[in-house]
């Protein structure tokens, strides 16, 4: 017992302490290098997971997407109708960004693109079919942060586009969403689409969110309860579109 | 003391490279937790290779963690090496392996 005692125990954990202090001044600075000088192997390691081929999910994904769009341009049509000279179309700004790596322990991803490509924190990130990924949560100079929409922090108020009711779709991590506060009369079931909705404020109407896979009705709840499983596969993800000019 | 700086400049070597690989290409697995219990488990428990280890991996994770305290990881990878290791001192014998490197 000659190299663990008291005097030794504490002497080791005021060493660790110390040097945990030092780099939380600098944390900023040493995850923007860490990231910058190895952001060519991890993009490498990385597409070694993602997958070639799209999956089942995902085309059965580009079908829900079309499907969205219908009926967003069917109420887009009746709204225009009403407002002559109001164009609702707007085109969105995109900054296509690759991903490097997953955060360990948290549904945090990293990509390429950062402060210096004019990336700011809460922009809301998409797949190329315009999937809902999640949003950009820190920015660095050469990269950023995207908390996606899986992760416990995540909050969407969300649109079910067959019944047009709304929603909650709350984090989980472990790439999970549950489906939170679906009204006990609703008529949504298994299968039908998710939609972010613009009750919330965070994001802009219409983007995919998910599909919904269970839903449960225990009469102690006040409300209806399921999960949703997200359009994106972290397996398909290479690339994401961050929208620059999103409200 | 050169051997011994020359030894913990090639574990973070060692331990950057584990965590590429758990960030890019292991998205689920923690290959780094598991190193670090196993590292501290099999070797000398008088040996330092554990603490250093464990400091390493916990300080990196906490640089690739956003949502988390920083230092968390650090702080409690080192305190689970120390604990293991007072037990394996104290109150429980078990064999190591004692080709691991000393530090």
């Amino acid at each position: 017992m000659k190299t663990f005692n008291l005097k030794r125990i504490v002497f080791l954990l005021l060493i660790a302490l110390a040097i945990i202090f030092v780099c939380s001044l600098f944390k900023d600075q040493i995850k923007n290098g860490m990231q910058n000088s190895f952001s060519g192997v991890k993009s490498f390691f990385w597409n070694l997971t993602t997958r070639d081929s799209k999956s089942c999910n995902f085309n059965e994904a580009s079908y829900d997407i079309k499907l969205s769009r219908l009926s967003l341009l069917e109420e887009e049509n009746a709204l225009l109708k009403e407002i002559i000279g109001i164009s609702l179309h707007e085109d969105y700004v995109f900054e296509i960004a690759g991903v490097t790596q997953k955060n360990i322990l948290e549904d945090v991803i990293a990509v390429n693109k950062g402060e210096k490509d004019g990336i700011k924190e809460g922009m809301p990130v998409l797949t190329s079919e315009k999937a809902l990924v999640g949003k950009v949560f820190k920015t660095y100079p050469d990269y950023s942060e995207i908390l996606l929409i899986t992760s416990k922090k995540s909050v969407i108020d969300i649109k079910i586009i067959s019944e047009g009711d709304y929603a909650i779709a709350k984090g989980e991590d472990n790439l999970k969403i549950a489906l939170d506060s679906l009204e006990k009369k609703s008529l949504v079931k298994e299968g039908d689409v998710c939609i972010t909705s613009s009750l919330g404020g965070h994001y802009e109407e219409g983007l995919l969110v998910g599909k919904i896979s269970s839903i449960t009705n225990l009469a102690s709840e006040v409300f209806k309860t399921g999960s949703i499983e997200p359009f994106f596969n972290l397996n398909d993800l290479d690339k994401v579109l961050i929208i620059k000019n999103d409200k | 003391m050169i051997s011994k700086i020359l030894k913990i400049f090639l574990l973070i070597f060692f331990w950057f490279f584990i965590l590429l690989l758990e960030t890019s290409l292991l998205n689920s697995f923690n290959l780094m937790l598991l190193l670090v219990i196993i590292i501290n488990l099999i070797e000398d428990p008088e040996s330092n290779l554990g603490i250093v280890s464990a400091f390493l991996a916990g300080i990196l994770i906490d640089f690739n963690t956003t949502t988390y305290e920083f230092g968390i990881f650090s702080l409690s990878f080192v305190i689970f090496s120390l604990s293991v290791k007072i037990i394996l001192i104290k109150f429980l014998k078990i064999p190591y392996v004692s080709w691991l490197p000393k530090i």
